[in-house]
């Protein structure tokens, strides 16, 4: 069998564990599956968890209530959405991830990673780009190119590529910003009740666009 | 009371972090900010869409004709975009449903309605998204874009809801 194009999990409560492995046939345990007019396979749970084996590089929907999703291996463009449970994708080509309420975490996405959380904390280990938006909790991107981050309460800290485009917004909470050494982007800061620390020279290479109603704002080289 | 029915879009726009903006801000400066809001989601609307009512953070709005809502409702996003600051967070978040709720006076009412709200609680700060039947209710505007973020579930609502993300490709102008 060849790999399928898009796996679609939609399951009011279960646990979905994924694992993407080269050339691997499509295996679905504790839940049985269909394949749609377009190609897409569709996955009904039959228990409280759902382990996939899939081949590298498929697409991977999943709309859950109530349950933790993981993925292992190298994904194509993942979604996922979940009112409260968390969320880990090892790799994968794209990422956007919905959840109410839990705990998302991030490897690596060679694309864009959108995240939006009501109360958790999101971490992202390597990106193409970042677009986050956390109502309260932490914010982590280690690695990314362009950075787009919004949150009400909570800590961002963001360490971008050269060049890259990096958009903050925050009402409360400290922003950390790190750009490789030589970087000099266009800056504007502004913290109405904050304290900036700024180290990093303005220039023309990218852009740093970092906007707070309370936070501090600290800006560096690493 | 008489009660009908209107078919059309119905729209959710709120304030992230208002309620914060408030604690930290006080009172006069976040009712500086909703005012300044509301002002941009009036003048947004196309002449037979209407405000249904203030939320406090946010507004409902109604708009008949679904590529009408989705241009208001991206015109109302660059608006704020351009000028949010520090100052003036307008950080708006927006959620559309097309569907039929019942009216009961000015006001607009039932599961549609409820939907709408749920929906924008799913979206980013400055992201637009729609339901399926906003997307089915006719062709997209010139230079819009719908691209599908997956089912959801959301409060109060059985089956898993498909939600797009609505955004103007890059290069086009409006229509």
């Amino acid at each position: 069998m060849t790999a399928p194009a898009r796996i679609i999990v939609s399951q009011r409560s279960a646990r979905v564990s994924v694992s993407a492995e080269p050339d691997a046939p499509l295996v679905v345990d504790g839940g049985t599956y269909e394949t749609t007019g377009d190609g897409a396979i569709v996955v009904k749970a039959r228990s409280s968890a759902i382990s996939i084996r899939c081949a590298e590089g498929t697409d991977l929907v999943v709309g859950t209530r109530s349950g933790r999703v993981e993925t292992r291996g190298r994904l194509g463009a993942v979604q996922v959405s979940t009112s409260s449970g968390s969320v880990t994708i090892d790799a994968a080509r794209e990422v956007d991830v919905r959840t109410a309420s839990g705990r998302i975490d991030i490897g690596r996405a060679d694309g864009p990673v959108r995240c939006v959380c009501g109360s958790g904390r999101v971490t992202i280990e390597s990106a193409g780009s970042v677009d986050v938006s956390v109502a309260s909790g932490r914010v982590e991107a280690r690695d990314t190119g362009d950075a787009r981050v919004h949150t009400t309460s909570g800590r961002i800290k963001v360490a971008a590529r050269r060049g890259s485009a990096v958009e903050v917004r925050a009402i409360s909470g400290r922003v950390d910003v790190s750009l490789p050494e030589g970087s000099a982007p266009a800056t504007r800061l502004s913290a109405r009740g904050g304290r900036i620390r700024n180290s990093v020279p303005s220039g023309d290479e990218g852009s740093l666009d970092v906007q707070t109603v309370s936070g501090s704002v600290t800006v560096s080289w690493r | 009371m008489a009660i009908g029915t209107v078919t059309g879009v119905i729209g959710f726009s709120d304030i992230a972090g208002f309620t914060r903006y408030t604690h930290e801000q006080g009172d006069g400066a976040a009712l500086a900010l909703l005012e300044q809001f509301e002002s941009i989601v009036g003048a947004s609307l196309p002449p037979d869409g209407r405000v249904v009512k203030q939320l406090g953070d946010g507004v409902l709005v109604f708009v008949p004709d679904a590529a009408a809502a989705l241009r208001s409702a991206i015109d109302q996003q660059h608006a704020c975009a351009a000028i949010a600051s520090a100052d003036s967070p307008l950080w708006i978040r927006t959620g559309l449903h097309y569907g039929t709720p019942l009216v009961r006076g000015a006001d607009l009412i039932g599961h549609d309605v409820n939907l709408a709200s749920r929906v924008a609680d799913q979206a980013l700060p400055g992201e637009i998204l729609a339901t399926a039947d906003v997307i089915g209710a006719g062709p997209l505007p010139a230079g819009v874009c719908a691209v599908e973020v997956g089912p959801v579930f959301v409060k109060g609502v059985d089956d898993a809801v498909r939600l797009f993300r609505i955004h103007q490709e890059a290069g086009s102008n409006r229509a």
